[in-house]
This record gives structure tokens, C-alpha cells and sequence, in this order.
């Protein structure tokens, strides 16, 4: 026998296992409620007579309920097929529960509307590409973290690209006339590359000391950075003249102020200036076994430079006095 | 070195362990001061140095790097040329009965098989530095005989053409200043400004580049988009994704046939982040790329390098970079400066991010439904897809400037049936195989790296 009031008192005084208490109102989970509330009139335990509307793969059914068969709740259920057409379901629903309470029938039309709308929905969707949904490894993005910051440090990021640049200079990948080089600069390279092919070994042995030291983090770096220092100044053949004919030197310096764009001209000077000089270096006394590197030029004087650059600056501050007065 | 447990009182203790460790040490220094004494001694220092720096090179992840033998994309490039080698000593011993022409069909192949070796410096990192000089003329030589940006495509043939010119004459030919290639910039539906900001930062990257703003909805999918785009002659696109309102991945299609790449996108810095950072300048950069060796390396290097134009123009000074270190790409910007033949000096332009291929895919991105249908059959395809491209142009009229001349020469294309510079745009809903995919397991070991 059915008995809705005491179904009724138990669920709601003591236990239903469909209940979701919250704090404002009770939910149920049973997949045969009509509203989702759990309430008496809404119950589908607690009513002998019951309707709700579900939907099966995208048909809607209604569902009702024939008390007489509670004892095998399998079959409990009558299991009417609503039409397609939702003005003529809605009619299935006015004649299959004619004489049902009002609220019943309302709210089995009120699902049927929000069953066709979702299946609505469904369909345009499916229609288009939706984005793919990925999960977020917490794990795996932290170890990609942590090996993305070791691989930047080992990468020596501008240390690679500034080799390769200065090997494209180098190699002339910027044509003759190069647009991104400073003209002393430029002219420096062309020195390099006229001094012989066949010191170019040397050169790229001296470079790769050079990183060595780099690398090695001692005085030497020092060293080296002032000498490049000069280079960008003076350049690196005229370094070794520096020594004694500073005022020569200053010659050659105005004479280029002059022809800044003359860049043929000095071209041509230049390869008979070092002709000129490169006998009187041994005899200036720059003892090669001092030299740290082989290389001919720019690793030449290593040890005299930086000496010959305190000479250099005590002798500057007259000249300038002199610049001074003529300004 | 531990206390000795002998000695009972612990005073006593400390005391004959501190004298010991500093015993050590003043030993150590000693010895190192000598070592850099006697290095310091001429030429025979010299050669001691070198000796030593030879010998005592520490084992890095680079150095013991591993390569994965299961693909021919990701397998040591040394031993596919050594492979490819051996194949043309055998086809030389083969009767030699062919006319010249399948001489140089030949040449082409090997200079395909070769390809590892052979590529562009920038492409090669460090091992293959013997000839760089003749390697860069190669290259630069190449890009001027290029008719068009997708240097992808007919690299290979353009390579053995350039190696025949190198021969007999220097890169004289004055530098041209060809259009770059166009690039369509675009975003995941829906984006936020983060991903906005990141998207002007990459439009000022690439000089033919432009940016369209993505519509949601039906009709715009990527793999229409795309095919939009490559009738239009785009030459490629790239496509920042976005997830918890930050840009977390980056698309990037070669069109107009593909292939697909799909990269994470992680530390983002743009320009503006960036302390001391220099200003960008419209002129278009140069490339260094840097630390690829595999196939798989190399055609992603090569997509990048399809999206510059071929000839820099040098007066901008400026560079961007993709460096390859353990499969990260870390892309920076940079201005520089020559102070002297051995010294270039940087200053960063932005923005500066990492990225990590995820998968190479052949094609282009296809577009089915939800349910791995496809929205049309595959005989109504043509027409309607095209009709509906007309719509989008329609739709987006306000991005549109340039677009009556296009109108008429997409007119002009649908007779051509889908065909752009020769390639066939591939079908809507074709859908091709990946290339290389990364699955998790492939992180477990540290060494073998990929790109």
C-alpha cells in the first residue's frame, strides 16, 4: 500500500537519499522530479499520482507514474512519446493529463519548453568547432618552468648572437658596403682581412682565448676589455705607434676627421702605414714572448697597452688645452 | 672531509677540522696560482692553457645530448648524412649512363638528403662552422635568387643554385627590397588585453605583418580563416591562443598548404617591461637562428625564417633571434651595435618570450564540427566555402581597406580552383597526420632533445 503522507514525514523529517540540503532550500536529485525543489507537491516518492517529461537521446518522453505498480518500481512508470512538434506536444499533454492537478501538467509543459530549447542549442552547436578542452598539469608546467630557466642560462643568449653578428661581419655577409657598420669599424675589418689568410687562423685562435678568459673571470678581462676599448678608438694598427710618435699619430687622426667620407682613400694609406711601422715594432722593443697570444694585432701588445694608455691620457691634457685655444 | 670522531673534545674537535679545510684550500689556491703562472708564460702557457681547458670541458645536457632515433625528423643529423652519403657512393658506383640533365636532378636530391650538413649556418648552431663564410654568402646569395618569402618550399633546389653561382662569383648583386611577406596576426575568439598588447608587440616583429581582429562564431573556425588568407596570398598566420587571460600558446601556419606548428607560449616580457630597452624601427630585421639540428629543427627554423623578408635591411641595425636550447625557442629582439671588429653591443627592443614546440602537423588546421563531422559534404564544398568567405569579407568590412582589388582577384583565383603560387590550398575538412607530436613521457629523459 501507498502511503504519500508517511513517505512524506520520513523523507523530510529524517532521511531521503535524493535530498540536497543547502542553506536557503532542499534540492533533489531524483531523476523524476518535476522542479528540482524538494518539496511535497514536487516529490516523486511521496505522490501517488505523478507526471514529469524527460528526454532520451534527444526525444522527449512523459513519464507517468501508475501507482498500482509501486511494488515493482521497474515498471512503475508509463512511458508516453511526445511528438516532435512542440504546439502538438504540449496538446499530448493537455489530453494525457486531463483532470491532473494544474500544477502538474504547468510544470510538465514548462519542461517540455526548456527540453526543445536545449536541444536546440545542442544541435547549433554541434554545428560549429568548439575549442578543445585541455587539463592544466600542474606538475608538468612546473617542470617546464624549471627546466625552461636552466636552458636560458645555459643558452648565453647574447653572447651567441653577438658572435654570430660579428661573424656575418666578418664573413662579409653584409656586402662590401655594409649599411650597419661604423666606417672606422669597417675599415678595422678590411685591415684584419687584408693582414693575410693566413694569420686568419691565428685570429680565431686568439678569439677563442679571448672567451676563454672571458669565461675565467679574472684580470685579464679587464685587460682585454681595454684594449677593446681602444680598438674602437683607435684602431688596432695604430696602436702600436701610439707609443712614441703620438703626434704623428694625431696626424693621421685629422687627417681622417678631414675625409670622413674618403673611405677609399684611407684604404689605400692605411696597408703602406702599416708597411712603414710593422719593421720598427721589434725595434720598439715590445718583446713578443710577453704577449700572452699569438695573434699579431689587436693580441699584439696586450701587456704594453695597458701602460702605454696612462701615457696616452697624461698626454692628452695638453692637446686639449691647445684644442681649448683654438675653439 | 668529516670531524675526526677520535678526538673526544668537541673544542679540540672544531678546531683540527677548521686548520685541516683551511689547510685545503690554501692548498687548492696555491696550485691555481701556480697553474695561471705558468699559463701566463708566453706561448708555452699558452699551449698549457689550451691543454687544460681541452681536457676539462664539463659534462652539460648539451654536450651528452641524446637524439631520438625513432624518426628520420628527429634522428642525429650526422648519421642521416653519413646515411645519405653512403646512398650517393653506391648510386656513383652505379653505371654512369645518364645525360646532364639527370646529373643535376641528382644534385638536387643529394643536396636534399644532404640537408643537414649543407643548411644554412644559422640553422646549424655551432657544429658546422668549418665553412661558415662560404655557408653565408650561400645563404645570402640564396635569398636574393628567391622570387618569393616561402623559402620552405623550394629551399633545396635554390641551395644547389646557389652553391653553383657561389662558385664562380661573389655575391655582387645589389640587395633588393622585395615586399615582405604578409603575415596575418589574429587571436583566439574573444581575447583580452594582454593578448591584444602581445599581438601589437608581434605586428611591430614582422614587418608585412597585419592584425585582424577574430569574430567569433560559426564561419570563422581556423582552418577557414586560414584558407581565406592563403588566397589572399597571405604567407602565413599565426594565431595567439589564450587561456586565464594571458596568452598561452601561439599558432603558426605556412600557407598557403601549411605545415601547422603549434607552440606553448610562456615568460612573456614586452618591450615596454623590458629595463633600458631600445625603441623599434619599421625596418625589417635580421634573423639569427640558432641551435637547430634535426629535420624537425630545421623546418621550424625555417617557418620562422619564411615570415622575414629575404633581404634585411641592415641600416635598422635591428636582429630578432631564435635561439634553440633543449627544445625551448627563446625569441629576442635586439639593436646593435659593431664598437669594434670583436665586439658587437646589444640593446634589447622586446618583446622577448619562450616557446616550445608542441606538435608539426602537415596542411592546414581542418575544420569539422564537434562531433568529428565535417559541417559539409565534401562535393558542396568548394562553393559554399567560398561563399562564405565572401560573407566574412562582408561581415568585416571595417578591416578591410585594401579589399576591392582583392575581391577581384579572388574572383578572378575561384576559376583556378583553390590554387595559389602553384599549391593547392588543401580541402576544408582534409585532415593530415602529424609530423611530431610531444607527449609527456618524452620529458622523462633530460638529454634527448628534438629540435
Amino acid at each position: 500500500m501507498q502511503s504519500d503522507e508517511i513517505i512524506w514525514s520520513v523523507i523530510n523529517h529524517q532521511f531521503c537519499s535524493y535530498k540536497v540540503k543547502t542553506a536557503t532550500q532542499n534540492f533533489c536529485r531524483n531523476e523524476y522530479n518535476l522542479t528540482g525543489f524538494c518539496t511535497r507537491q514536487s516529490c516523486p516518492l511521496a505522490n501517488s499520482r505523478y507526471a514529469t517529461v524527460r528526454e532520451k537521446e534527444g526525444v522527449l518522453y512523459l513519464y507517468v507514474k501508475t501507482v498500482e505498480r509501486a511494488h515493482s518500481p521497474a515498471n512503475m512508470w508509463e512511458k508516453i512519446k511526445l511528438s516532435n512538434n512542440y504546439a502538438k506536444a504540449l496538446e499530448q499533454i493537455d489530453k494525457e493529463l486531463i483532470y491532473w492537478p494544474n500544477f502538474i501538467t504547468h510544470k510538465c509543459k514548462q519542461r517540455i519548453t526548456k527540453i526543445t530549447q536545449y536541444l536546440i542549442k545542442m544541435r547549433k552547436l554541434s554545428l560549429t568547432q568548439q575549442p578543445k578542452m585541455v587539463g592544466i598539469k600542474k606538475k608538468l608546467e612546473r617542470r617546464e618552468a624549471v627546466r625552461e630557466r636552466k636552458a636560458l642560462q645555459a643558452a648565453h643568449l647574447e653572447k651567441a648572437i653577438e658572435k654570430e653578428l660579428l661573424e656575418r661581419l666578418r664573413s662579409k655577409a653584409y656586402g662590401d658596403a655594409p649599411l650597419n657598420v661604423n666606417e672606422d669599424v669597417w675599415r678595422q675589418v678590411l685591415d684584419m682581412d687584408k693582414k693575410g689568410k693566413g694569420k686568419n687562423m691565428e685570429m680565431e685562435e686568439e678569439e677563442e682565448l679571448e672567451m676563454d678568459m672571458e669565461s675565467d673571470e679574472s684580470e685579464e678581462e679587464f685587460v682585454s676589455d681595454d684594449e677593446e676599448y681602444e680598438e674602437e678608438y683607435e684602431g688596432g694598427d695604430r696602436e702600436f705607434v701610439e707609443d712614441d710618435e703620438l703626434e704623428s699619430d694625431f696626424g693621421d687622426m685629422e687627417d681622417y676627421d678631414g675625409e670622413d667620407s674618403g673611405a677609399e682613400d684611407s684604404d689605400e694609406e692605411e696597408p703602406t702605414d702599416d708597411e712603414a711601422e710593422e719593421p720598427s715594432r721589434p725595434a720598439k722593443g715590445v718583446p713578443p714572448a710577453g704577449n700572452k697570444r699569438k695573434g699579431p694585432s689587436a693580441g699584439g701588445p696586450k701587456r704594453k697597452a695597458s701602460k702605454v694608455n696612462v701615457e696616452y691620457e697624461v698626454e692628452t691634457e695638453p692637446l686639449s688645452k691647445e684644442m681649448l685655444a683654438n675653439w | 672531509m668529516a670531524p675526526d670522531r677520535n678526538i673526544a673534545n668537541a673544542m679540540k674537535r672544531s678546531e683540527v677540522f677548521k686548520k685541516d679545510k683551511k689547510q685545503k684550500r690554501q692548498a687548492k689556491l696555491d696550485r691555481r696560482l701556480e697553474q695561471r703562472k705558468a699559463e701566463r708564460n708566453g706561448e708555452e702557457g699558452a699551449e698549457l692553457k689550451r691543454q687544460r681547458l681541452a681536457t676539462n670541458v664539463p659534462r652539460t645536457l648539451d654536450n651528452t645530448r641524446e637524439y631520438d632515433p625513432n624518426s628520420y625528423l628527429t634522428a642525429n643529423p650526422e648519421s642521416l648524412a653519413s646515411l645519405a652519403a653512403r646512398r650517393k657512393i653506391v648510386r656513383q658506383e652505379a653505371p654512369a649512363a645518364d645525360d646532364s640533365e639527370e646529373d643535376d636532378e641528382e644534385e638536387g636530391s643529394e643536396e636534399e638528403d644532404e640537408e643537414p650538413q649543407a643548411g644554412p649556418s644559422r640553422l646549424q648552431g655551432r657544429k658546422a662552422r668549418g665553412d661558415a663564410d662560404e655557408e653565408m654568402d650561400d645563404r645570402f646569395q640564396m635569398d636574393e635568387d628567391m622570387p618569393d618569402a616561402e623559402v620552405g618550399e623550394d629551399d633545396a633546389e635554390a641551395e644547389a643554385e646557389g652553391d653553383e653561382e657561389n662558385a664562380d662569383e661573389q655575391p655582387e648583386a645589389p640587395p633588393q627590397y622585395m615586399a615582405p611577406p604578409r603575415i596575418l596576426l589574429t587571436t583566439s575568439p574573444s581575447p583580452t588585453k594582454a593578448t591584444y598588447e602581445f599581438l601589437a608587440e608581434l605586428r611591430s616583429v614582422f614587418p608585412g605583418a597585419e592584425v585582424r581582429k577574430r569574430l567569433k562564431g560559426k564561419g570563422y573556425e581556423m582552418g577557414r580563416i586560414a584558407r581565406w588568407a592563403a588566397k589572399r596570398e597571405y604567407a602565413a598566420m599565426v594565431v595567439v591562443n589564450e587561456d586565464h587571460k594571458r596568452p598561452n600558446a601561439i599558432t603558426v601556419i605556412n600557407l598557403p598548404a601549411g605545415p601547422t606548428a603549434y607552440f606553448k607560449l610562456s615568460s612573456i616580457q614586452l618591450g615596454n617591461q623590458i629595463a633600458g630597452h631600445a625603441r623599434p624601427s619599421p625596418h625589417s630585421p635580421e634573423l639569427i637562428l640558432n641551435g637547430f639540428s634535426t629535420l624537425l629543427g630545421i623546418s621550424i627554423g625555417r617557418l620562422f625564417g619564411s615570415m622575414f623578408p629575404p633581404m634585411p635591411m641592415f641600416r635598422g641595425r635591428q636582429v630578432v633571434t631564435l635561439h634553440n636550447q633543449r627544445d625551448f625557442l627563446f625569441f629576442r629582439r635586439h639593436r646593435y651595435m659593431f664598437a669594434s671588429p670583436t665586439k658587437a653591443k646589444l640593446q634589447e627592443i622586446g618583446p622577448k618570450f619562450t616557446l616550445k614546440l608542441r606538435w608539426l602537423r602537415k596542411g592546414l588546421p581542418s575544420v569539422l564540427a564537434a562531433d568529428g563531422v565535417a559541417p559539409h559534404a565534401k562535393n558542396a564544398d568548394k562553393a559554399s566555402d567560398e561563399e562564405d568567405v565572401e560573407e566574412e569579407e562582408g561581415k568585416d568590412v571595417a578591416m578591410d581597406e585594401d579589399k576591392d582589388g582583392e575581391e577581384e582577384e579572388a574572383t578572378g583565383k575561384k576559376k583556378e580552383e583553390n590554387v595559389v603560387n602553384g599549391v593547392k590550398i588543401p580541402a576544408l575538412d582534409e585532415e593530415q597526420e602529424y609530423e611530431w607530436k610531444w607527449k609527456p613521457k618524452m620529458d622523462v629523459n633530460r638529454r634527448q632533445f628534438y629540435l
